[in-house]
């Protein structure tokens, strides 16, 4: 997996080799940015907000931008069910982190990104495809805890792509139970958002309105959390104190809205390789011949109904 | 209460109840920063009752700002913000409230939830070895062989399922290939992060999708610390005996370096303290194996003694191996393996049979053998392989040499004294090549070509016999295969076979008279077999269900001396299988025609086996079989349990037994041939691992049914044996100090000949170490194995006893003193419906040893 993960990021530097002098400007939910700055070495210093010294290492080509500083770090095991058979599904490690007002909610695995890779090389992929679960790495979402505004980021083959709302606010429910998740009491509580009903558990020992994925708005943090049909679900794994900054990578990003990225989702599983083709814009030169009929991707259950 | 949402009905009432206009009041404020006086956004407001129970809450805004409802119920207000102090404000409550919060240090309980032991997904089970240690654990098999479903054997090779391994991959990649075992044996667990058991694993990647296979493969996930360094452990121990040799002493050393393109194995080792050599194969008496196991053909009583080796073996082994591989690529692999060994070994034992005939009374035979043996190998082999998406390509050149001398003193009924001189050679290539020629279809070649030669020169000491023999072979085995799916659901695959061997032998015999071996002064025999034919199969699927048809046709062509055949031979099979990633289930049939019994005669012309030309199996027979057989198979990995149970029927027609050129002309028998021989085999096994103490406890049924006719001088006599076997396992700590590991087994087992004579044994064993945690770095402990047998009515105890002392750095210390009751001499007996056989041997007296082992 190694190998191709750093075959994809010299692809990349190749692509931009010479867009190395390219100033590009990004206007995003947290406000102005430059991108492709020139950087010669790929590794910046950077001062976080309380006075420290960190420094990180960037793709060549790209550039970071920090957030905010990261105070707490929950990684939460997530589960989402196979729309053929819910009793099996895919899992992933997610982490949250946790800042002063902002927050990073992100994928900490890499799926079936180096077998996608792999199909390039083959014409018989279906086969290979069958057994590849989605592609989740690259997606983040960037939570403002004041005003409430999430920033979605995600990659489909070569390209990025953002989406940016304001979600409903989640009517909850509290009840008088509680139970103990790591060390914490938690509290029962129950809420809709976009067609499914979860029963989240939420600790006030830690004061933070926030939770995996979109689910906040209870008086503490959110440590687990399952859909009534129990076909998604959080768990927290770990509680740590933050290091470092939160950052997001200033890639080039397309502005599509919510219902286009799940009308694209839906596109990519239907015809992986099709869909793959037709956004190869970032890597000239590669190319890939879809068979003429495609084994779509087992499918998965979406956490927006 | 259950909710705190208050409806409206609820509203009016309790407007109607309170009296006072401020009761249904609502609080508003600002939330600031005590030092900078800055508006806190996202402060967490929330009213509590009585109990302490939150029945309200807000969230501060952009400015600080909140506004919350705090009625009668209410009787406290908590402001919460991370990295804040909390506050807590009681009634009467402000109209208006500015609450400035202190900021304070972080505080985090960081807690990490317990990594989860076991993991299922799909055919792929994974075990967190970090989690599933105990602290007795020092290599990979300690930890593998806690693991329901999965046995390590006495050499370190695994089986999943009660089938051999297919592949053992380190990191994803197949390294150590059939050498994996030292892994097992002395790959530090530390070094491993995790154990993944693949099912259903095709190992060649472009047959995925295309040829199912039914074999497990393993892979080990190496911990970060482990990766691009070397792992190795060192150990050595000497210590005392009373009696010969008086100083047994083992050193040996073993290190890993599995780095991304490179990996290295290097192990070496001595011992004088009764291990065998692992690179020299001797041909075994069925007793230093500690499990039971079934023998098919006319049944010997399988209560296998707990005598192990180390108990019973007088000698000196050298073991050296190393196994390179280089990986270029993801798929490319290039590797290089050599080892050499010798072993030099004083065994004496001492047999007694019994006899059983039906027209003349028991004859009884004594036989006391005492035997000095020296034996070396060297090995040496290159390959090549290229397994990628697109096709497959692999190469292995393999030679090796073997010498061997021997001397045996043979007394009793008949005195004897041989020596023996024997060299061998071997060189094989096998070669193999699949391509993909378009959607769903390969082809492919496969040729495994072999030389071989053998001398021997055995020397009848007491007499003037002498015997040379010399052989060489030549074996070419080509093959060609086309594999492709038809549909999405059916697959076929076609391979045209053609296999050839030319076998020669000389032999000379001197110093013998015409009467004790008529017209065989001087021997030279050649033999060819050579077969051509097409196997071929069908292969369907939907869903969880699957069947395969197989089957070949073969015309064989075979010439012996003046023993000349040819004939059209074919084997038709049929299986069905279910299987989800908790169950399996399958059931399948077959029949076998006539064909040469190559195992016999390749047994003697592949492997060289001096045994099998001892025996005299020379002749070509005919082993026509039917059988029939079906399995089950019910894991819940993530619980521990496991449940296994297979039975089998083989229904034969004929046999042509071999003649023991010694037995033969003391008792003038002529050839014994058998004629109907039916098997029936069937075995249970319940395994349930115990994770929370990271122990395992399975229990095991076998019972065996065999019966044949023998044909004795023209008399035809009827034999059955049955045997029944239940035994347990187990590994468990009953308290926290505790530790108890161990094994028991009884053996049932009853012969009965037609006409007369019924045998019936049974046999007992039980094999337990129990160990004590003194302290963090000293244990303490006893193993007991006993042994009871009901025909020489004995009970057999072996008893040892060690102290261990984990040092600091890796180090462990450990003294041992090993057959404390000081056994000398142990019996044995086997039976079988045409014998009784007590054998004994000599055992190791007292010993003590202090060894030392050291893992970096």
């Amino acid at each position: 997996m190694r190998c191709v993960f750093t075959l994809s990021a010299l692809l990349m530097a190749s692509i931009f080799a010479d867009a190395q002098h390219t100033i590009v400007t990004s206007e995003s939910a947290f406000g102005k940015h430059t991108l492709f700055e020139d950087s010669k070495s790929p590794r910046k210093t950077l001062k976080s907000a309380d006075g420290r010294t960190v420094e990180i290492e960037g793709e060549p080509g790209y550039s970071y931008s920090i957030i905010d500083e990261c105070r707490i770090q929950v990684k939460y095991k997530i589960f989402l069910a196979y729309t053929d058979t819910p009793e099996k599904g895919i899992e992933d490690d997610m982490l949250l982190q946790i800042g002063t007002n902002k927050t990073k909610y992100y994928s900490t695995l890499l799926h079936s990104f180096d077998s996608l890779m792999q199909a390039q090389a083959s014409p018989d992929v279906h086969i290979l495809l069958a057994h590849a679960n989605p592609v989740y790495f690259h997606n983040a979402l960037y939570t403002d805890m004041v005003t409430g505004k999430t920033n979605f980021v995600c990659r489909f083959a070569t390209e990025d792509f953002e989406y940016t709302e304001i979600p409903p606010t989640i009517d909850w429910t509290l009840s008088e139970e509680t139970k103990d998740i790591l060390g914490y009491t938690c509290t029962k509580a129950t809420g809709g958002f976009r067609g499914r009903t979860y029963e989240a558990w939420f600790t006030e020992e830690i004061p933070v309105s926030t939770g995996p994925w979109k689910l906040r708005g209870l008086p503490g943090t959110i440590l687990s959390a399952k859909d009534s049909e129990g076909l998604c679900g959080f768990e927290a794994v770990s509680v740590k104190k933050g290091e470092g900054v939160i950052e997001r990578p200033e890639y080039l990003y397309f502005r599509i809205s919510r219902d286009k990225y799940y009308s694209m989702l839906k596109q990519f599983f239907n015809a992986p390789l099709r869909f793959t083709s037709m956004h190869m814009s970032r890597a000239p030169g590669i190319v890939i011949t879809p068979p003429a009929k495609e084994t779509p991707l087992r499918s998965v259950v979406q956490l927006e109904r | 209460m259950s909710s705190i949402r208050i409806g409206i009905i609820e509203v009016i009432a309790l407007l109607s109840l309170l009296s006072s206009p401020l009761s249904a009041q609502e609080v508003s404020g600002r939330v600031t920063d005590a030092k900078s006086g800055e508006a806190l956004v996202g402060a967490i407001v929330r009213s509590l009752n009585g109990e302490g129970e939150t029945v309200g809450y807000v969230m501060t805004g952009k400015d600080g700002r909140f506004a919350i409802q705090a009625g009668k119920d209410v009787s406290a207000i908590k402001i919460a913000l991370l990295g804040y102090k909390e506050k807590t404000l009681t009634p009467p409550f402000e109209k208006s409230l500015m609450i400035s919060l202190e900021s304070e240090d972080l505080r985090i309980k960081e807690s990490v939830v317990q990594a989860r032991k076991v993991q299922m997904a799909g055919d792929t089970t994974t075990y967190n070895v970090k989690a599933l240690t105990t602290r007795d654990d020092l290599v990979l098999g300690d930890v593998l062989k806690r693991i329901p479903g999965i046995e390590v054997t006495s050499s370190g090779h695994l089986k999943v399922d009660g089938r051999d391994l297919g592949k053992f991959y380190v990191n994803g990649k197949d390294v150590l290939e059939g050498n994996y075992n030292l892994a097992t044996r002395k790959l530090s667990v530390d070094a491993v992060k995790k154990v993944e058991v693949m099912r259903n694993h095709q190992y060649i990647k472009m047959l995925r999708g295309m040829q199912e296979s039914d074999q497990a493969a393993v892979n080990i996930v190496l911990d970060e610390k482990a990766k691009g360094r070397v792992n190795a452990i060192g150990a050595f121990g000497g210590g005392y005996q009373a009696g010969r040799p008086y100083v047994p002493n083992s050193e040996s050393a073993t290190a890993f370096y599995l780095g991304d393109g490179l990996s290295s194995v290097l192990d070496a080792g001595f011992d004088a303290s009764g291990k065998p050599s692992r690179g020299i194969t001797y041909y075994r008496l069925p007793l230093s194996d500690n499990r039971y196991s079934i023998q098919s053909e006319l049944n010997m009583a399988s209560a296998k003694a707990p005598l192990s080796d180390s108990r019973s073996l007088f000698n000196r082994s050298f073991d050296s191996r190393t196994v390179n591989t280089l990986t270029p690529s993801e798929d490319v692999k290039l590797g290089a393996t050599f080892s050499y060994s010798w072993d030099e070994r004083n065994s004496s034992d001492s047999r007694i049979s019994v006899y059983h005939f039906e027209d003349r009374p028991d004859k009884t035979i004594t036989r006391i053998e005492d035997r000095i043996e020296r034996n070396a190998k060297m090995t040496g082999k290159i390959s090549y392989s290229d397994n990628s998406p697109k096709h497959y390509i692999s190469d292995a050149l393999f030679a090796d040499m073997g010498k061997g001398l021997g001397n045996a003193a043979v007394s009793g009924d008949y005195n004897l004294g041989q020596r023996g001189e024997r060299k061998s050679w071997d060189i094989n290539n096998n070669l193999g090549a699949l391509f993909k020629t378009g959607s769903g279809r390969a082809l492919g070649v496969k040729s495994y070509t072999q030389l071989s030669g053998f001398a021997e020169g055995l020397d009848i000491l007491t007499g003037p016999q002498t015997q040379d023999i010399s052989s060489s072979a030549i074996f070419e085995d080509l093959s060609l295969s086309d594999i492709s799916r038809v549909r999405g659901d059916f697959s076929f695959s076609l391979q045209p076979v053609l296999k050839w061997t030319l076998f020669e032998r000389s032999s000379s015999l001197r110093g013998m008279t015409e009467d004790e071996i008529p017209g065989r002064k001087e021997d030279k025999s050649r033999a060819s077999y050579m077969t051509g034919g097409l196997d071929w199969s069908v292969f369907y699927r939907k869903g969880r269900f699957s069947a395969s048809v197989r089957g070949n046709l073969h015309y064989d062509r075979a010439s012996y001396g003046s023993y000349k055949t040819g004939r059209f031979l074919s084997d038709e099979s049929v299986g069905l299988k279910y299987e989800t990633g908790r169950v399996m289930a399958s059931a399948g049939g077959g029949v076998s025609t006539s064909r040469p019994d190559i195992q016999d005669l390749g047994s003697v012309l592949i492997l060289y086996d001096y045994d099998g030309l001892r025996r005299g199996q020379e002749s070509l027979s005919f082993l026509p079989e039917r059988y029939v057989q079906g399995e089950l198979v019910l894991r819940e990995p993530v619980s521990g349990w496991y449940l296994r149970t297979n039975s089998r029927f083989n229904k034969t027609e004929s046999l042509l037994g071999g003649r023991d050129v010694l037995e033969n002309y003391i008792l003038s028998y002529n050839t014994d041939e058998t004629v109907g021989h039916g098997t029936w085999v069937s075995s249970a096994e319940i395994t349930k691992g115990l994770y929370s103490i990271n122990g395992k406890i399975s229990a095991r049924v076998v019972y065996n049914r065999s019966s044949s006719t023998l044909m004795q001088n023209g008399v035809s006599t009827g034999y059955v044996s049955k045997l029944l076997s239940p035994s347990v396992e187990l590994s468990t700590s009953p308290l926290n100090f505790w530790n108890i590991t161990g094994s028991a087994a009884m053996s049932f087992f009853l012969t009965e000949a037609g006409g007369g004579h019924v045998g019936k044994t049974m046999s007992a064993t039980a094999s337990v170490t129990n160990s004590f945690y003194l302290s963090e770095r000293i244990s303490s402990g006893v193993v007991t194995d006993i042994f009871h047998n009901s025909t020489i009515n004995k009970t057999t105890v072996f008893s040892d006893a060690f102290v261990t002392w984990k040092g600091p750095k890796k180090i462990r210390l450990r003294l041992q003193a090993s057959n404390l009751l000081n056994m000398r001499e142990y019996s044995y007996v086997s039976i079988s419906p045409l014998m009784e056989t007590t054998y004994s041997y000599s055992i190791r007296p007292l010993s003590v040893k202090i060894s030392a082992d050291w893992t970096f």
